[in-house]
Parts: C-alpha cells; structure tokens; sequence
C-alpha cells in the first residue's frame, strides 16, 4: 500500500516539471515581441525596456526559466501588468468562488444522473433506459453558451425568478450550477448506466442473486458498490474540465472567479497573468487526479498490483 | 438485438444530420443567399419572419446567410483539424506502439503532459497567445488533439502487433513502414473512425468556444460561437439571436454523437 503511495506520490512531480516548462514556454510562442503586443506600437521606448526588465524578456532564455520556478517558489508567481499585484494573490482571491460553483455543479450533476443511470442499467432496453439515454445524448450535446443564454432567457428575463448574473446569495448561484450541472450529468448517465450494466453482469451479482438476497441489496451492497469506482474517476476529470471551462461559465454569469480573471488576462494581454491561472489549474488538475488515484486505491486494492 | 436495432437507428438518424450540414457547408457559396456582412440597420434584430426566416442580427445581418456561412467555418476548421491531428495521432501512435522502447517512451511521456492541462485549458491559452484567426485556430485545434488519437492508436497497435500476421510480415523481412501500412493501419481505421467522429464534434464545440471568447475566427468572420456572443448581449430585445446559431450548433453535434454511437456499435464487436 505504501510503496504503490510513495510510487504514484512521486510519480507528479516529472508531469508538474513539465507543465511548468511548458506554460513557461507559452510566452515564447507569441508571434512577435510579447512587449510591443502588451503596449502596442505607440508605446516610449523608455516604457517598453522598463516592462522588458520587469518580465524579465531582456535575459536569456534560461535565466527567465530559473526566474520563472524563483517566482514560483517565492509565493508571488510573478507580477499581473494590468492588476499591478503578484499573480498568486490574484488566484487565491478567487479559486474559492470557482470551487463553489465547481462543487455545487458536480452535485447537481451527480444527483440528476445516479437515479437516471442505475434505473436505465436495471430496465436496459425499455422504454425509460431509452428516455434516460435521449437525455444523456441531448446532455452532452448542448454547450453551455448555448444552454445559458436560454436559461437565463426563460427563468430570468421572462419569469424573473433568478438574477441574469453576478455572485453572493444562493439565487445567484441557482442557474450557473444548474446549467453546468446538467451538462455533466449526460456524460454522467451514461457512465453509471454502462458501468452498472457491467457490474450486474458479473457472477458474484448471480450468486447474490441465487442465495436469495432482496434485489435492493443486490443492487446497492453488490453491484452499486463496484460500479462506482470508474464513475468517481470520471468525477475527478470533471472537476478539472470544469475548472478549465470556467473561463466560459463565468464570463456568461459574470461570475467573480478563475474564469473571469483569465478571460480578463488574455483580453488586457496581461501575459504573466494568463501564465498563473494555466498553471493553477493544470497543476490543481494534477493534484485531484492524484487524490482520486489514491483514492480508487483505497477502494480497490487490486489497482495497487496492477501498476 | 434491440439494442442493435437501436444502434442502427442513431447512425441513420446522425449520418442524415451530418450528411445535410456538410451539404449546407459545401452549397453555401451557390445558393442564392445574400451577403452575410451586409447591413440592414432599420431592421436590426427584426424577429424571424417570411422574409428573412431566421430573422436579422446585429446591424441587421441576415441570421439565414450567417448561419450557414458559419457552417462552413465550424466544419471546415473542425474536418480540417480532425483529419490533420487523426493523421499525425495515428503515424506517431502505430510506430510508438509497433516499435516499441525509446519511441514509445518519449511519445506516451508528451501525451501525459498534454493529458495534464484539463479540458478547453490548453487550447485557449495557446489561442490567446498566438492571436485570433482562422489559420491558428487550427494549429491549436490540432496540437492539443493529436495526442488523443495517438495514445487510441498506440492501445490498439500494442494488442494488433501480437498477431500472427504481422509475426510473419516481420519474419519476411518486411520493412517498418510496409508492416505499418499493410497490415496495421488497415485494421486500425474502425477505432479510429468511430473516434474521429466524436472528436469533430469535440472540434465544433472548441471552434465555437473559441470564437464565443473571441479568440477563434477574426470579428466579421460569420461564426456560430461569435452570433452567440452578440445574442447573449440582447438577450431580452432578440433571443432569436442565439436560439438560431445555437440550434445549428446543437444539431451538428447531436448528429456527431449519434452517428458516433452508432458507428461504434456497428464497428467495436465489444459493445454488442
């Protein structure tokens, strides 16, 4: 058990090295000179060596990579142009607003798709696995700009039950989690439905099932049981796409986090800015499929001897 | 065997979507559709009616002629990408999986950095560095999908490379590229199909968020992700604004991902 930990422990730190370097490089790939683009042309040239200096761009290129882990070591991340603060103080102001609209949508997901998803599994083939599927399909199909605008339509503009945008009560909180939580439960249906499909094909569901147990154990004890395990993994997938896919969600409802700083650093070309909050969520991504991993793990011993 | 029977009717059902808006993507240029840039300010945002049918955008557009002038985008950036990133997955994925040690290692070691950056992440930040166009649309679009292709395709090589065929394809001599060619991607094209089916759809969806960002496809550009952004922001006034483009959107990827299914249950022997 430990050694499996110690191994899949130290086995993010050659991926967080990496994602590093490569978010690192992002500003290189700027066509042109990254200065001239944040100023623009009319900039003194006084002004662009200055900025030049403050981003280190005049050094070689493996001076600014040591630079760029020196900034990630001493706790600012470097320094947001257009904020004029360190770049991790920005992030941490609001990662708890993107969490909590994250968490929330995962719920809402997981609670429209556990009920759909094993009811499909159990009557696979009948009309309401159909019905199920149709949804799940319909789930993964709307995008969340197109699915919000309408929402926001319907319950906000026409029937003036929750606010079009913005943050702080629970009613504001209703349709983003709402609208992210059904786009996940598509993807989330049709998970539990094949995982639990598989699961009651097993022959430990029949020998339940032979030695009499109610069909209500069978399910929850015996199957439900096994078939969770893939779908928490998917779960942990999904909060990172939902962190990254945030830049969407919260530009839509206007919604103080992660998403809407990003989507100001690219617009204000605030480079430094756009690096940190790639990097934040990469590397949080990392950590939860970490978590998850050791998680399953727990869960499901045999993992650790397959590895 | 209804299970069959249903998957059959989703790839009828999806390849009939498909089908009709290539056809759209492709006619679009001969059909008797008026400018799409050109401006009819009296009538902006003029609701849907018998003489404009999906009504009128910002500055008066004709929504028709945007639509599936956007069609041709969505798709043509989406084909465009799909096939690029499958082809490039699928060279570096068999000669990884079929040559084995030092290819394999350094190829699955980018996948898992690339893995590493979660959803529209990478694609958006790239975007927003390299700059809003079409052309760099596309370089982001594949240089963040090629790699999914190429871990499917290094799977199924791993499994194929244990046949007897290609034993004796290697036993006669024949040549790295020979065994790759004749024997391994010949039979890697059914997974490979049914994934590249979904990944246009995953394309589309990238095509239009970028665009919705404004980080896709230069302004003036008809875009179904930029005709959402203006929508969103005359929402009361015109929501036809973005049912319309949206409805397009839904209904391409609804169709993907039928026909996706479809194709899968078809061509994987597993699923039945």
């Amino acid at each position: 058990m430990w050694s499996y930990i110690i191994r899949r422990v130290l086995s993010v730190v050659p991926v967080v090295i990496g994602v590093v370097t490569l978010v690192f490089l992002l500003v290189h790939f700027i066509p042109g000179d990254p200065v001239e683009i944040m100023l623009g042309d009319a900039a003194e040239a006084a002004d662009k060596a200055r900025l030049r200096e403050l981003l280190g761009l005049n050094l070689p290129l493996i001076d600014q990579y040591v630079l760029f882990w020196r900034h990630i070591f001493d706790g600012t991340w470097g320094h947001s142009i257009s904020f004029s603060r360190p770049v991790l103080d920005l992030i941490t102001d609001r990662f708890g607003a993107t969490m909590y609209l994250s968490l929330a949508s995962l719920i809402i997901g997981g609670a429209i798709s556990f009920p759909l998803g094993v009811n499909a599994a159990r009557k696979a083939g009948s009309l309401q696995d159909t019905c199920s599927v149709g949804f799940a399909l319909l789930g993964m199909s709307v995008p969340i700009y197109v699915m919000a605008p309408i929402a926001v339509w319907i319950f906000s503009v026409q029937w003036r039950m929750f606010p079009v945008a913005g943050y702080g009560t629970f009613s504001h909180l209703v349709l983003p989690m709402v609208c992210l939580g059904f786009g996940l439960s598509g993807i989330l249906t049709r998970m539990i439905r094949t995982s639990v499909l598989e699961c009651l094909g097993e022959d430990y569901i029949r020998t339940a099932r032979a030695k009499g147990l109610k069909e209500r154990e069978v399910l929850f004890k015996h199957a439900l049981r096994n078939a969770m395990i893939p779908v928490i993994t998917i779960m942990g997938n999904m909060l990172g796409g939902l962190l990254a896919g945030a830049v969407i969600t919260e530009t839509l409802f206007d919604w103080p986090g992660i998403g809407k700083l990003f989507f100001a650093a690219f617009q204000q070309r605030d480079y430094p800015l756009v690096q940190g909050v790639v990097l934040w969520i990469s590397v949080s991504y990392v950590f939860i499929n970490l978590f998850v991993d050791l998680l399953y793990s727990w869960f499901d011993p045999r993992v650790r001897y397959d590895s | 065997m209804k299970a069959l029977r249903r998957g059959q009717l989703s790839l009828y059902i999806g390849a009939t979507i498909v089908i009709s808006m290539i056809s759209i993507a492709l006619l679009t240029p001969f059909l008797p559709l008026v400018d799409p840039q050109a401006q009819d300010l009296v009538n902006q945002y003029a609701v849907p009616s018998f003489d404009n049918i999906f009504g009128r955008g910002e500055n008066g557009v004709d929504l028709l002629s945007q639509v599936f002038w956007g069609t041709r985008l969505s798709l043509g950036v989406g084909i465009g990408s799909v096939l690029f990133a499958s082809l490039i997955g699928m060279f570096l994925g068999s000669w990884a999986g079929y040559k084995g040690g030092i290819y394999d290692l350094v190829l699955m070691r980018i996948v898992d950095l690339l893995y590493a950056f979660p959803g529209i992440l990478l694609v958006v930040a790239l975007a927003a560095v390299l700059g809003p166009s079409v052309k760099n649309m596309m370089i982001v679009m594949v240089a963040t999908s090629w790699a999914g292709y190429a871990r499917l395709v290094r799977g199924v090589t791993l499994s194929l490379r244990e046949r007897e065929y290609v034993a004796a394809a290697h036993a006669q001599g024949a040549s790295t590229m020979r065994v790759l060619s004749r024997h391994l991607w010949p039979n890697l094209l059914a997974p490979l199909m049914v994934q590249m089916t979904f990944g246009l759809g995953g394309a589309i969806m990238v095509e239009s968020s970028l665009s919705f960002l404004g980080l896709g496809a230069p302004p003036g550009t008809p875009s179904w992700g930029q005709l959402l952004n203006q929508g969103r922001e005359v929402l009361t006034l015109a929501p036809h604004v973005v049912i319309v483009p949206g409805m397009a959107l839904v209904l391409t990827i609804l169709g993907l991902n039928l026909m996706g299914d479809g194709l899968r249950d078809r061509l994987d022997p597993k699923v039945r």
